[in-house]
C-alpha cells in the first residue's frame, strides 16, 4: 500500500482540488432543501391570501443558480478525482511493465503470461476503482453525513433518529450483498476460464475425439461445465436482482417512516409542511451516500488485496543482476568451463566445457531435452549461471554489464517470437533506426527475399499476433533476419532452422559462411546438414558432451552423430527420390550418386 | 442515398431475423416468460405510485387534518413498497434466468455443432477464432441479460407511465416541467453520443494495451536479448497515456451527464415554484404535487441517462450474435446418412477404390493429393505406407476414417461404402494414433480410457503391454496424475507411449498409425519399438512409417510418390525388385553394419 500512496502523491494537486470541490458540491446540495422549505411554507401561507410573488421568484432564481453552480462543481470534482485515479493507474501500469523488462526467464516460468496479465488488467482496475469511485464515495459520505445530520437535527430530532435507525443497518446489508456479488463474480470468471480451456482443448484435439468416436462423451463433459456456468450465472442473477432493488426499496422505506412520523407532527402543528419536505429531501440526500459506502467498502477491500498482488510482482528483485564491467571492446570468444545448470530438480547441464575462438563456428546437436538450449541461454545469462563457468571475450559473464554482454549476441531462439507489427518493424526490432537497405540486406541473408513478393504489402505487411500471417519457415527466417540486422559479433541460431527445408537451410548457412566469415557463430540444430561445416561439433545427451569433433571425424566414429547423419541422409534420399519423380528424372542410380556424395 | 437506405433496411431485416433466432433460445420456458411479462408492468406501476402517495399525504391528508386518511395512505405506501420490491425482483430475476438459460442452450448448440463440423473447417479457421465465438461472443450476448440492458423495453414502459401519471396529476404543471426537460434531454443526447464515441475509444485503447502487454510478456526473452527494455517501456508508456487520454474524455462526459441529472430535479422545482407563483388565477401548486413532480422528473430522467450504456451493450451483443450465428450456419458436410448402418465386425477388408482427393477444389493438376489410389488391406494384414513428405500417406489415413471425403472413387469396408456406415461406429472400429499426440487435461487414467469406458484394470494391462505403465507409476500420483495443458508434463516419447496405450485400451479392429518423426532419446526409442510390436500383433493395421525398422515389421509395403502407388509388395518381393525400396533398405543395412 505504501507504494500506492507514493504514486498517488505525485498527483497531490489534483486530489486536493477534487476533494475541495466535493466539499463545495455538498454545500450547494445542502442549501436546496432549505430553499424548498421556504418556498412551500410561503405557498401554504399564501392560501391565507397574501402571497409574495417577488420573493418566490427570487427563491426560484436562487435555486436555479445554485443548481447550476452545484452541477459545475460536482462535475469538476468528479473529473479531478477520476483523472487522478487514471493517472495513478497509468503510472502503476508503466512501472509494472518496466519492472517486467528486468525479470529473468525463471520469473516468467513462475508467473505465466495469464497470471501477469490478470494483475496488469483486473487487479489494476480494482486499484483504480478503489482510488476513484472508492475514495470519492467514502469522502463524500463522510461530508454528506457531517453536513446533513446537524441540519436535519435542527428541523426535527425525531426524523434524525429515524434516519439513523434505518440507514446504517441498510448500509451493512448492501455491503454484505456486494461482497457476495463480488465472490460470485470471481466464481463466474473461474468457471468461464474452465469452459474456455475445455473448448480450446477440444478444438485442438477435435481429430482425436472424432477418431475415437467420443463426441458424445465430450459433449457431456461440456454440458457439465456449461451447467456449472449456468448455475453460477443464475445465482449472480439472483444476487444482482436483490441488490438493485434493495437500494431503492430501503431508501423508499426510510422516506415512508419519515412521512408517517413527520405528517403526524405536521398535524400536531409541531412541524410545518415545508420542514417535512426539507427533512425528506435531506434523507434523500443521505440515502445514496449510505448505499454507496456499503458498495464502496467491499471495493476498498478488493482494491487493497489487488494492490498487494501488484506489489508482490513489483517487489520481486531480478535474480539475474547486471555486473559492473562494461569494456569498450569484447572479443567475440565464448568459453564454458564445467558449466553445470540445474533447473528445478533436473540437472540440465553437467560439466560442459566448450571453447569457441573468435570467428569460429560451433555446431551443437543432440536429442530433445539434452541441454542444447540451456547451454546457449547460459551464454547470454538468460538462464542464471554460476561465477567462473561462462566467459565471453575472456570476461566472466557474471561480472559483465548485462547490456554489454547481450550486445555481443544475435540470438535466434527456436520459438521465433514476432510482434504484431509490420515485417520491417519486426526485422528492425533491435535497431529501430535501421535503414531500408539494412533491413533488405538482413532479409536477403536470411533467404527471405523470395517470399517478400508473395506478401500483400511487402515489407509493410503486418505479420499479425505472434506472426500468425507468416508460415513457420517465414517466421524463422524473419527472426534470423532480425538477429542479422544488428550485425552481432556472435551469432547464435538455437534450432532456428528446423522449419525450413534443407535447401533453404543450405542457402542460409552458405550466406552466413560467405558474407560474415569473421563472425563467431553457434548453430544448434537437429539436422546434420546445418552443422556439417562447423569448425567444431559437440553432441549433447542428457546434459553431457558425449562426442566432439568435426563432421568428418564424428562421421568416422560411428557414434550417435554418425547414426544421426546416416538416418538423415536416408530421409533426404527418399525426399529427393520423390523430387526426382517430379522432375521425371527417375534414375535411381542418379539419386544414389547424390546420396553417397552427401555421405562422403 | 437510396442505396444507403436500402442497405439500412436490409441490415434492419437481418437484425430482426437474428433477434428472432436469439429469442428462440431465450423463450423456451414459456411460464417464466409469462411471469416476466406480468412482472414488468407491475414494476412500472409500482414505480409511479410512491410519489403520488406522498403528494396525497401532503396535499390531502395534512390539509384535512385527517389522521386516519394519513394512515391509509401510509399503508398504501408500504404496500407499494412491497409491490415495487417484489415485482422489480421478479422481473429482473425472471428475465435474467431466461437469458442465462438461453445462453446455456446456445453454448451447447454451438459446441455440439462445432464438434460435427468437418476437418476442413478447422483447416480454414484458426482455433482462436472459433474459441472466441463460443466464449467471448456468447458472454457478450449474456451481458445483455446480466447488465439489465434487456430492460430497455421496460424502461420505455416506465417512462410512459411516469409521463401519464404527471399529466393526470396536473396537465399544466406537466407542460411546464417539460419546458425544462427537452433541452436537458437534448443535451444529454448530445453528450451521450460523444460519450459513446469516447467509450469506444477507451475500449480500443485498452485492447491495444492488453495485446501489447500479452505479446511482450510472452516475448520478453526477445526484448531482453535485443536490449529493447527501455524502448519498449517507452512505447508502452505511449500506449498507456493514449489510453489515459481516451479515458479523460469519457470521464468528462460521464461527469457532466451525472451532474446534469442531479441538477435537473432542482431546476424543475425552481421553474414550478416560479411559474406557480406568477400564475395566481388558476390557483397555487400544492407542496405535495411539487414534491411528487420532482420525484417523477428524476424517475423520468434516470432511464434516459442509462440508455446510452444499455444501447452500447446491445450493439456489441448484436455484433456478437451475428458472428455466433455465422458459425452455427457453417454447414456440417460429413454426417451419418439417415439410413446409415452401424459398422459390423470387419470380416474381409478395408479398401480404397480408385480414390482421387484434393484438399481444396482442384483447379490444376497440382492440387490433387491422391491420384487414383487403389489399396486393399485384408483383415489381419499389416500395411506400411512409405514415401516422401506430401506424397499423400497421411491423407489416406484421414480418408479411411472419413475425416475427409474423396472427390472421386470410394472408401469401403467389406465392400460397403463408408458413407453408408454410421459415422461413430466406423470411427470406433479404427483407432488412430497421430504424429503429434494430443492429450486432454484430466488424469492419465481419463486420457487412457478416452476411447472406451474401460476399467482401471484394463487400462493398467494395456499400459503394461506398451511399457507405459512403468513411467506412469513413477509419477507423483500414478494414474491419477493430472496431465498438464497440452500434455506438457510428458516428454515427446512418453506422449507417444501414452497414445499407444490409449489405442490399446480402445482395442480397435483396425489400427491406423502415423509414426512420430521427432527424435527421442535412445532408450525411449527402444521402448516405442517394442510397444509397436505389441500393438501390431494380430491386428489389421495401416501405418505411415518413417523408420525402416517399423517397415520391416509389416506384411506389405506400399511406396507412394506424388499421390500414386509406385511400388507394392512384401519386404522380400520389393527386395527382389530393383526399385527405390531396395536402395533404401540397402542404406539401412549399411547403417547397421556401420
Amino acid at each position: 500500500m505504501a507504494r500506492l500512496w507514493r504514486v498517488a502523491r505525485a498527483h497531490t494537486r489534483r486530489w486536493a482540488w477534487g476533494f475541495f470541490l466535493l466539499l463545495l458540491t455538498n454545500a450547494s446540495a445542502m442549501v436546496i432543501p432549505q430553499l424548498v422549505r421556504r418556498a412551500i411554507d410561503d405557498i401554504n401561507a399564501s392560501s391565507a391570501g397574501h402571497i409574495d410573488a417577488a420573493s418566490l421568484r427570487n427563491l426560484a432564481i436562487l435555486m436555479v443558480a445554485i443548481a447550476l453552480a452545484g452541477a459545475v462543481v460536482r462535475s469538476l470534482s468528479r473529473i479531478h478525482i477520476f483523472y487522478a485515479a487514471r493517472d495513478v493507474e497509468m503510472d502503476l501500469r508503466n512501472q509494472f511493465y518496466a519492472h517486467l523488462t528486468h525479470m529473468p526467464a525463471s520469473f516468467f516460468q513462475r508467473h505465466p503470461t495469464g497470471d501477469l496479465m490478470s494483475r496488469a488488467t483486473n487487479d489494476l482496475t480494482q486499484v483504480r476503482l478503489y482510488l476513484g469511485p472508492g475514495l470519492l464515495n467514502m469522502v463524500n459520505t463522510a461530508i454528506a453525513y457531517a453536513s446533513a445530520l446537524p441540519l436535519l437535527f435542527a428541523l426535527s430530532p425525531k426524523l434524525t433518529a429515524i434516519t439513523l435507525a434505518v440507514y446504517p443497518p441498510s448500509f451493512f446489508a448492501v455491503q454484505r450483498v456486494s461482497r457476495w456479488l463480488y465472490q460470485q463474480n470471481l466464481a463466474q470468471q473461474a468457471q468461464m476460464g474452465k469452459v474456455s480451456n475445455f473448448v480450446q482443448e477440444s478444438l485442438a484435439g477435435a481429430h482425436v475425439t472424432r477418431a475415437f468416436g467420443r463426441e458424445q462423451h465430450q459433449a457431456q463433459r461440456f454440458e457439465e461445465l456449461n451447467g456449472g456456468l449456468y448455475a453460477i450465472n443464475a445465482k449472480l442473477t439472483k444476487v444482482r436482482a436483490v441488490l438493485f432493488r434493495l437500494v431503492t426499496a430501503l431508501g423508499s422505506f426510510g422516506v415512508l417512516l419519515a412521512v408517517m412520523v413527520g405528517a403526524r407532527d405536521v398535524l400536531a402543528g409541531e412541524l410545518t409542511a415545508g420542514e417535512l419536505v426539507a427533512a425528506v429531501e435531506y434523507m434523500a440526500l443521505l440515502s445514496w451516500p449510505t448505499f454507496a459506502l456499503g458498495w464502496v467498502l467491499s471495493m476498498i477491500q478488493r482494491g487493497r488485496s489487488s494492490m498487494e498482488r501488484i506489489d508482490g510482482i513489483l517487489r520481486e528483485e531480478p535474480t539475474i543482476r547486471s555486473g559492473g564491467l562494461a569494456p569498450e571492446v569484447i572479443e567475440p570468444t565464448v568459453e564454458t568451463r564445467g558449466l553445470t545448470i540445474t533447473l528445478g530438480e533436473r540437472r540440465a547441464l553437467d560439466a560442459v566445457s566448450v571453447n569457441v575462438a573468435a570467428g569460429k563456428t560451433l555446431g551443437v546437436v543432440g536429442p530433445i531435452g539434452s541441454g542444447k538450449t540451456t547451454w546457449v541461454r547460459g551464454l547470454l545469462r538468460l538462464t542464471e549461471v554460476e561465477r567462473g563457468q561462462v566467459f565471453v571475450g575472456g570476461h566472466d559473464v557474471v561480472d559483465l554489464d548485462l547490456g554489454a554482454l547481450r550486445r555481443m549476441f544475435g540470438y535466434v531462439s527456436q520459438t521465433h517470437t514476432l510482434f504484431s507489427k509490420t515485417l520491417a518493424e519486426n526485422v528492425a526490432f533491435g535497431d529501430t533506426e535501421a535503414s531500408l537497405e539494412r533491413i533488405m540486406r538482413a532479409l536477403t541473408e536470411a533467404s527471405f527475399e523470395r517470399d517478400l513478393a508473395a506478401l500483400p504489402q511487402g515489407l509493410d505487411t503486418p505479420v499479425g499476433e505472434r506472426g500468425i500471417m507468416l508460415s513457420g519457415g517465414q517466421k524463422q527466417r524473419a527472426s534470423i533476419a532480425r538477429a542479422l540486422l544488428i550485425d552481432p559479433p556472435i551469432l547464435v541460431l538455437d534450432d532456428a532452422l528446423s522449419s525450413v527445408d534443407t535447401e533453404t537451410e543450405q542457402r542460409i548457412v552458405g550466406h552466413l559462411r560467405r558474407v560474415r566469415a569473421a563472425r563467431t557463430t553457434i548453430i544448434v540444430a537437429h539436422r546434420v546438414t546445418a552443422v556439417q561445416h562447423a569448425d567444431e561439433i559437440i553432441v549433447l545427451d542428457a546434459g553431457k558432451v558425449i562426442e566432439r569433433g568435426t563432421h568428418k571425424t564424428l562421421r568416422a566414429q560411428n557414434g550417435v552423430y554418425a547414426r544421426m547423419a546416416r538416418r538423415q541422409e536416408l530421409e533426404r534420399a527418399v525426399e529427393e527420390a520423390s523430387l526426382a519423380a517430379d522432375n521425371k528424372v527417375s534414375s535411381i542410380a542418379d539419386i544414389e550418386a547424390r546420396v553417397s556424395g552427401g555421405a562422403r | 442515398m437510396t442505396s444507403m437506405a436500402l442497405e439500412g433496411n436490409v441490415k434492419g431485416q437481418a437484425d430482426w431475423k437474428m433477434l428472432k433466432r436469439l429469442l428462440v433460445h431465450v423463450m423456451r420456458d414459456k411460464r417464466l416468460l409469462l411471469f416476466a411479462l406480468i412482472a414488468y408492468p407491475l414494476d412500472a406501476l409500482a414505480a409511479i405510485l410512491p410519489p403520488f402517495l406522498v403528494r396525497q399525504i401532503l396535499d390531502v391528508a395534512i390539509p384535512k387534518h385527517d389522521a386516519d386518511l394519513l394512515m391509509w395512505f401510509c399503508g398504501a405506501y408500504l404496500a407499494t413498497l412491497f409491490l415495487e420490491y417484489g415485482a422489480g425482483f421478479a422481473s429482473l430475476y425472471a428475465m435474467g434466468i431466461l437469458g442465462q438459460r438461453g445462453m446455456r442452450s446456445l453454448r451447447s448448440e454451438l459446441f455440439t455443432h462445432v464438434q460435427r463440423l468437418p476437418a476442413s473447417f478447422f483447416d480454414r479457421n484458426p482455433i482462436g477464432r472459433t474459441l472466441t465465438r463460443l466464449t467471448n461472443d456468447v458472454e457478450s450476448l449474456s451481458d445483455v441479460f446480466a447488465t439489465g440492458a434487456i430492460t430497455i423495453i421496460a424502461d420505455v414502459l416506465t417512462i410512459c407511465a411516469v409521463v401519464g401519471m404527471m399529466l393526470w396529476l396536473d396537465v399544466r404543471l406537466t407542460l411546464l416541467a417539460f419546458l425544462v426537460v427537452p433541452p436537458l434531454v437534448l443535451m444529454a443526447g448530445i453528450m451521450q453520443r460523444y460519450a459513446r464515441v469516447s467509450f469506444r475509444e477507451v475500449r480500443k485503447h485498452i485492447a491495444r494495451i492488453n495485446a501489447y502487454l500479452a505479446e511482450h510478456i510472452a516475448g520478453m526473452g526477445v526484448v531482453q536479448t535485443f536490449r529493447q527494455e527501455a524502448r519498449t517501456a517507452k512505447e508502452f508508456e505511449g500506449l498507456s497515456s493514449e489510453f489515459r487520454d481516451a479515458n479523460r474524455d469519457a470521464i468528462f462526459y460521464d461527469a457532466v451527464l451525472f451532474a446534469a441529472v442531479e441538477a435537473i430535479g432542482t431546476a424543475a422545482v425552481a421553474v414550478l415554484i416560479w411559474f406557480g407563483a406568477l400564475d395566481m388565477t388558476t390557483g397555487i401548486v400544492g407542496a405535495g404535487t411539487l414534491v411528487a413532480f420532482v420525484q417523477y422528473i428524476r424517475r423520468f430522467f434516470v432511464p434516459i441517462r442509462d440508455l446510452s450504456t444499455k444501447y452500447t451493450v446491445l450493439q456489441s451483443a448484436f455484433a456478437s450474435a451475428e458472428r455466433v450465428f455465422q458459425l452455427l450456419d457453417e454447414r456440417v458436410t460429413i454426417v451419418s446418412e439417415t439410413d446409415a448402418k452401424p459398422m459390423a465386425k470387419l470380416s474381409r477388408e478395408v479398401a480404397l477404390e480408385d480414390v482421387w482427393f484434393a484438399y481444396r477444389e482442384p483447379e490444376q493438376d497440382n492440387d490433387w493429393v491422391l491420384r487414383g489410389v487403389s489399396l486393399h488391406v485384408k483383415k489381419g494384414e499389416r500395411v506400411a505406407l512409405v514415401g516422401a513428405t506430401g506424397c499423400g500417406k497421411t491423407t489416406i489415413l484421414k480418408l479411411m476414417t472419413r475425416f475427409y471425403e474423396p472427390q472421386k472413387g470410394r472408401v469401403t469396408v467389406d465392400g460397403v461404402d463408408i458413407r453408408e456406415l454410421e459415422l461413430t461406429s466406423l470411427r470406433r472400429a479404427f483407432a488412430v494414433v497421430l504424429q503429434d499426440v494430443h492429450l486432454f487435461s484430466g488424469t492419465v487414467m481419463e486420457n487412457l480410457s478416452f476411447g472406451a469406458d474401460a476399467t482401471p484394470e484394463q487400462v493398467h494391462a494395456a499400459a503394461k503391454l506398451v511399457q507405459a505403465d512403468e513411467f506412469v507409476r513413477k509419477l507423483g500420483q500414478g494414474y491419477d496424475t493430472q496431465v498438464a495443458e497440452w500434455g506438457s508434463n510428458f516428454s515427446a516419447g512418453e506422449r507417444q507411449l501414452l497414445a499407444f496405450a490409449r489405442a490399446m485400451v480402445a482395442n480397435p479392429q483396425v489400427l491406423v498409425l502415423d509414426e512420430a518423426t521427432s527424435n527421442v532419446d535412445t532408450e525411449t526409442e527402444a521402448r516405442i519399438d517394442h510397444a509397436l510390436d505389441v500393438l501390431l500383433a494380430d491386428r489389421t493395421a495401416i501405418i505411415v512409417a518413417h523408420r525402416l525398422s517399423t517397415v520391416r515389421k509389416v506384411d506389405r509395403i506400399v511406396v507412394l510418390q506424388r499421390g500414386q502407388i509406385v511400388e507394392e509388395g512384401n519386404h522380400a518381393e520389393l527386395m527382389r525388385r530393383d526399385g527405390l525400396y531396395k536402395r533404401l533398405v540397402e542404406l539401412q543395412f549399411a547403417d547397421q553394419a556401420g
